[in-house]
């Protein structure tokens, strides 16, 4: 007889909220036709809500191990779920006035509380095995919500492109995992840093392990030159979807790299410090520059978002409690960032009822004024101008490199914050292009109440957090105490 | 006579490369999640080499979850490939061009 292993139901409540959710939803809809969109938003909201009331619950815990210590439930964790929870509470809002809200709404958010529940358990895992799990989890939910448009052949088409992609960026991650465990006899993280800084890090077996699962997260993440889907993707889901992609899915493959690198392989920071550096420069400049050239505002924003993805490189690279607490503080800043330009976006294109182009918006912003006025401030946070949260964000990276003796890196991404002014600009300019004439028509959609809500709340967090960030940062410097770099 | 764990290797090594191949060069979206299946498999086949090499389980319990999670990616991709049928979209990425990628 096998013993199962205690669980403590406490430390996972907040991801069994949402699983929860998800199963209610899915088997309501089936009963309540018609209601698909509120029923889904009620539950959604609730289970989101609840998950980040556990979590808050949790967070003077001290950290602990369950599931037979396959998931590590530690200040982290819970900075995450919140994180998560409020990137998905947002796009709720984002998502209530679209229409295939009102044919499959409850689908729709038993999705999203999957990849919810998903990503939190990334955050958890402690292991390769939860890692893996949880990923997927998240992957396989993220992919159909991809195509939830099945009305557009580009939205199944980014589904479909983000599914290939997607899973041979897990297939490597898990055949590096498979030769790890190959030369250390283990999945777990703590068992394979014990194993290796005893048998230091020579053997070629680590040594690729190390390097398939680098390229297998850096695919998730969607960094140079591992981004090729970033930019499809983006485009072709709907845009609700792709602020929550962008925000959500950055957070969790972060922290995933993170706990992977930090934790479970500091012995070999010399195999993929020299990487993350080449990747990083790389990402930014070229990210940067690709989005220089784009006319889709969505794709523009898929290579401005594949560009930042470099801040978090840089922080991960000079590792330590400085550049752990500048990582969650700046994958925290650029959510409300990106969700709500996606939501802005979002407004544009039912207004317009097509895609968000440079011309399309060409005036835009003087029929719209709130919404256009809340778009400079999300795309000057992008470029780290003060009084935004992306400044503070970009800052405490910045300082942390500087700290960690790559300031040469911290230039570079200077420079690339400069470039990037370059499209943000073009876009601020052609919203209040006086001479255009707009031939945009305002749309009096019901649902716009909330769409214009979600817009409101990002200003909010983007600017409360860009002048008071005091609180922000002692939170990420707690969380960063739970891996092993930040103490 | 018997069969060491580098003849494992290789072989999974032969099989993800083949699988990979597939996934790039491979125009028919089945043919494409046919090739994802081939490199799951060589990865599959390396955890149970090592499992075995190690000793223990846990190579083999990992198999078995990838497997379990390789069922339900399957499902979502020919989910997709249905979908894109009745959308009268056509069966070749290199048609799949609405997005210009």
């Amino acid at each position: 007889m096998i013993k199962a292993p205690d669980v403590n139901w406490l430390a996972i409540a907040p991801m069994m909220t949402l699983m929860i959710g998800a199963f209610v939803l899915l088997l309501l809809a089936s009963f309540i036709r018609g209601r698909d969109r509120g029923l889904g938003t009620v539950v959604g909201l609730v289970a989101l809500l609840a998950s980040a009331g556990f979590a808050i619950n949790l967070w003077s815990e001290p950290a602990t191990t369950t599931m037979a210590g396959a998931l590590q439930i530690d200040q982290l964790t819970q900075v995450v779920t919140v994180l998560i929870a409020g990137c998905g509470i947002l796009t709720l809002f984002v998502s209530f006035g679209w229409n295939r809200m009102r044919e499959n709404g409850a689908e729709f958010v038993a999705l999203l509380l999957l990849i919810a529940a998903g990503m939190d358990l990334i955050a958890a895992s402690n292991s390769f095995v939860t890692l893996f799990v949880a990923l997927e989890l998240f992957s396989l939910s993220l992919y159909v919500l991809c195509a939830f448009d099945g009305k557009s052949k580009a939205s199944l088409e980014s589904g479909f492109k983000y599914l290939v992609l997607g899973t041979i960026g897990s297939m490597v991650l898990v055949y590096g995992a498979a030769f790890l465990y190959g030369a250390t006899g283990s999945f777990g993280f703590e068992a394979i840093n014990t194993a290796l800084s005893k048998a230091g890090s020579g053997d070629a077996l680590v040594i690729l392990g190390t390097v398939l699962v680098l390229i297998g997260l850096a695919f998730k993440i969607g960094v140079m030159p591992f981004h090729m889907w970033v930019a499809d993707v983006y485009e072709g889901a709907p845009t609700s979807v792709t602020g929550f992609m962008s925000a959500a899915t950055k957070i969790a493959a972060f922290v995933a790299l993170a706990r992977v690198l930090l934790d479970a392989l500091p012995a070999m920071r010399d195999t993929w410090a020299p990487a993350l550096v080449i990747i990083a420069v790389v990402t930014m400049i070229l990210g940067n520059i690709s989005a220089l050239v784009q006319t889709n505002l969505k794709r523009m924003l898929a290579y401005a978002s594949v560009g930042a993805a470099g801040f978090g490189l840089i922080a991960i690279i000079v590792g330590g409690a400085a550049g752990t607490r500048g990582l969650i503080f700046y994958l925290a800043a650029y959510a409300p960032m990106a969700i709500g330009a996606f939501a802005v976006i979002s407004l544009h294109e039912r207004d317009h009822k097509g895609i968000a182009t440079l011309d399309s918006i060409r005036g835009w912003g003087f029929q719209r004024p709130v919404a256009a006025v809340s778009m400079i401030v999300f795309l000057l946070g992008f470029a780290g101008f003060p009084l935004t949260v992306g400044f503070i964000g970009k800052f405490v990276v910045l300082g942390s490199a500087v700290e960690g003796n790559y300031t040469w890196l911290g230039v570079v991404a200077v420079v690339a914050s400069v470039i990037s002014l370059g499209y943000l600009l073009r876009i601020i300019l052609a919203m209040f292009d006086r001479g255009a004439k707009s031939g945009v028509m305002m749309a009096a959609a019901p649902g716009m109440g909330s769409l214009n809500l979600a817009i409101v709340l990002c200003l909010a967090l983007v600017l409360v957090g860009g002048i008071l960030p005091g609180l922000g940062l002692d939170w990420a410097a707690d969380a960063a105490k739970s891996l092993a770099a930040g103490r | 006579m018997s069969v060491g764990i580098p003849m494992f290797l290789a072989v999974s090594a032969i099989l993800f490369t083949i699988g990979l191949i597939g996934v790039l060069l491979r125009r028919s979206p089945l043919t494409i999640l046919l090739s994802l299946e081939i490199m799951l498999n060589s990865v599959n086949l390396t955890l149970v080499a090592f499992s075995r090499q190690v000793g223990g389980s846990d190579g083999q319990v990992f198999a078995l979850v990838v497997m379990g999670i390789a069922a339900a990616e399957v499902v979502v991709g020919l989910g997709l490939v249905v979908a894109m049928t009745r959308r009268s979209m056509v069966l070749d990425t290199d048609e799949l061009r609405t997005l210009n990628g």
